[in-house]
């Protein structure tokens, strides 16, 4: 098992004509996720990558049964994408795209209330179950299936930890990213429970960043709801005050969002938070080698 | 994008919220003219984009016109809080009664606008919400809702504003909210909104954040300056912050790049910068950063911390090998460079780069062994 998407999910790529879709969804493709049919506007008929293309995502899904989109559209029209998406009832939405106006999004968290639908991102990296289904960014050589569940609100870095657990000899059973931007369809919280309820995720890796306060969130959650362990590592330990580091999210404003008010929040939890890479992979490693 | 005080006015004025009388000048004669067109009685105020402007010395206000002369040569002169004066904007003095705080900033937690209410303005509402968090009344706005006159006229009351003046503040909290939302605002707030002693409410000062994101779609936006290094930077799409260490970073993924600078922080070391590459770093990114770190005489060492997850490392090496050989080739490569590649690729990346032709570049397997070389490095020279 895995959560959200495995080797039967059928994708629908948003905007797969495009340099940047086209690219994708040939990776996607190529590692063996079930790409069924593309979506973009005037061009209907067309084929890339070998899947045939439709004018609407109505149209695709007629021909196309599907559970899960990725969006690939330019960030002007990526509310419109996210809407037919959410109108179609898609079980999953995976939100690549970066720079999204936040008023748009204001917009999609709004509709997406009392829906099923799960919308990782925007600026999400998208979301892989090893070996089976992989749709975003993630580079499918780093991870392997296995027993940890990883969620995170980086891309790149989450990679990189990803790719130090698999080197201490440790698989994954789904690893995620909620996205980086100010406000994003899924929290931490929503995956924690997925990942709580999935039989093939024994230990829970969550990466944070400076910013927001969804880490308090899930820290005050996993205290209560959560018994499978869960380690924790968070980034931007050395950000100064008032500068927004890369991510639109992550902003430490009146001391709001910084790393210590994180930390603290995980210890009260139980949940160790370590400081680089290569702690991580060994806490979660420490956490198999107890039994 | 953060507005200066005097455009966030005009788009004020444009919607009917009154601001005071004034006349924006770029020189000490301007300001001179200013002075008497104004009829005496001014302050003058720099055209800044950092907070404690007041406490900073950047507001003045001249008895003579002389005076505003003076001293408008002297705010231009030197930075404000490390940042130079090009504009000052000259007001008529307001006869002060009362100050209220207005405010529309977008609660992240909540994804909807909230609005921000106080009797007591004046102050900065970051500290007045930590001495005083009860002064401060809050509604979030259902943005299908909208923002109907009874929701303001309950916040208004509920946070003490004298019912004369309800009415008035009602319309100029209106005019705000559909700013904010038509302009794609972060953050609008009038603070001080001073309510004068013949009973005019009159918005003192104003402060107006854009979403850079919905840029696209503002077309009477004001054009972003690329006065500072990390408005340079982002105009090529690169996310730099500076910082005040000696350790250069290049990395890609906002994520990484805190994470990068956090490594050489638990090392002992200190980081320049915030350099994230994005995207670029499959095309000329490199070589872009390379000559943004090599305007800052502070850095001694460079670090680049490359994860490739779609890019491919050769690729990325290979422009790393270009914008070092070009700098080698202008006898500007004076500072060593670590990097440490991994990701898709990884061994055709290291592969490219150790045939780089310049003693100033070695590599590193791991980040931990990066981290430690970068530092050292920095420590030494």
């Amino acid at each position: 098992m895995s959560i959200l998407i495995n080797k039967n999910t059928r994708v629908i790529a948003q905007g797969i004509t495009g340099n940047f879709g086209t690219f994708h969804s040939q990776r996607m493709i190529e590692y063996g996720t079930k790409v069924v049919a593309g979506v973009t506007p005037n061009k209907g008929g067309a084929v890339v990558n070998g899947v045939p293309v439709y004018d609407t995502l109505q149209e695709a899904l007629k021909y196309h049964p599907a559970d899960a989109t990725i969006t690939f559209v330019p960030a002007p029209f990526v509310k419109e994408a996210f809407m037919e998406a959410i109108e179609a009832e898609i079980k999953v939405i995976a939100g690549v795209i970066e720079g999204m106006p936040v008023k748009d999004m204001m917009a999609i968290y709004q509709m997406l209330k009392g829906t099923k639908t799960v919308l990782l991102g925007p600026n999400s990296p998208g979301i892989i179950t090893p070996e089976e289904c992989s749709m975003g960014f993630m580079p499918g050589h780093v991870y392997k299936k296995g027993p940890v569940g990883i969620v995170s609100r980086s891309g790149t870095f989450s990679y990189q930890v990803a790719d130090a657990v698999t080197r201490v000899g440790l698989g994954q059973s789904t690893c995620l990213g909620i996205g980086g931007d100010p406000i994003t369809g899924v929290t931490f919280i929503d995956i924690l429970k997925l990942f709580q309820k999935d039989l093939e995720t024994k230990a829970i890796l969550l990466i944070g960043e400076i910013g927001r306060k969804a880490e308090e969130d899930a820290a005050e959650f996993i205290q209560s709801e959560v018994t499978k362990p869960v380690v924790a590592i968070i980034a931007g330990m050395s950000a100064p005050e008032g500068k927004t580091m890369g991510h639109a999210g992550a902003i430490i404003t009146g001391g709001r969002g910084s790393y210590a008010s994180k930390v603290k929040a995980f210890n009260r939890a139980g949940v160790p938070v370590a400081k680089t890479t290569r702690e991580v992979a060994q806490l979660v490693s420490q956490v198999f080698n107890k039994d | 994008m953060k507005l200066y005080e005097y455009q966030a006015k005009q788009f004020f004025s444009q919607r009917k919220i009154p601001i005071p009388e004034g006349i924006l000048c770029e020189t000490p004669d301007d300001a001179r003219l200013a002075f008497e067109k104004l009829g005496g009685d001014v302050v003058l105020k720099s055209q800044v984009l950092v907070g404690g402007r007041g406490k900073a010395g950047g507001i003045k206000f001249p008895k003579k016109a002389a005076e505003a002369y003076q001293m408008t040569s002297e705010l231009l002169s030197k930075p404000l809080k490390g940042v130079q004066v090009d504009k000052v904007l000259v007001e008529k003095h307001l006869d002060i009664d009362k100050e209220i705080y207005i405010g529309f900033i977008t609660d992240t937690d909540h994804a909807c606008p909230l609005l921000m209410v106080s009797a007591e303005g004046g102050v900065e509402i970051e500290e007045l919400a930590r001495m005083k968090p009860d002064a401060i009344k809050r509604i979030l706005v259902d943005p299908f809702w909208g923002l109907p006159g009874f929701k303001v006229r309950y916040a208004l009351k509920e946070a003490g504003i004298p019912i004369p003046l309800i009415d008035l503040l009602i319309r100029i909290t209106t005019e705000l909210y559909r700013l904010y939302l038509e302009m794609d605002g972060e953050l609008i707030e009038i603070n001080p909104l001073v309510i004068t002693r013949e009973g005019k409410p009159i918005a003192a000062d104003a402060k107006f954040n854009i979403d850079n994101n919905a840029l696209y779609r503002q077309p009477s936006a004001p054009k972003p300056e690329l006065k500072s290094i990390e408005a340079r930077a982002a105009a090529v799409q690169l996310s730099f912050v500076q910082l005040d260490g000696n350790i250069g970073i290049i990395s890609n993924g906002a994520g990484l790049t805190m994470a990068t600078m956090d490594h050489i922080h638990l090392e002992g070391g200190k980081p320049a910068n915030f350099l994230d590459c994005g995207q670029r770093i499959m095309e000329e990114g490199v070589k872009d950063s390379l000559n943004f770190l090599s305007e800052n005489p502070k850095v001694n060492v460079i670090f680049i911390n490359i994860f490739a997850g779609g890019p491919r490392c050769d690729v990325i090496a290979g422009k790393i090998k270009e914008a070092v050989e070009e700098l080698e080739g202008q006898q500007r490569m004076t500072i060593p460079i670590v990097a440490c590649l991994q990701g898709r690729y990884m061994e055709e990346g290291r592969k490219i780069l150790s045939m780089v032709k310049s003693k100033m570049v070695q590599q590193a397997d791991t980040i931990e062994e990066a981290v430690k070389k970068v530092v050292e490095i920095g420590a030494k020279r």
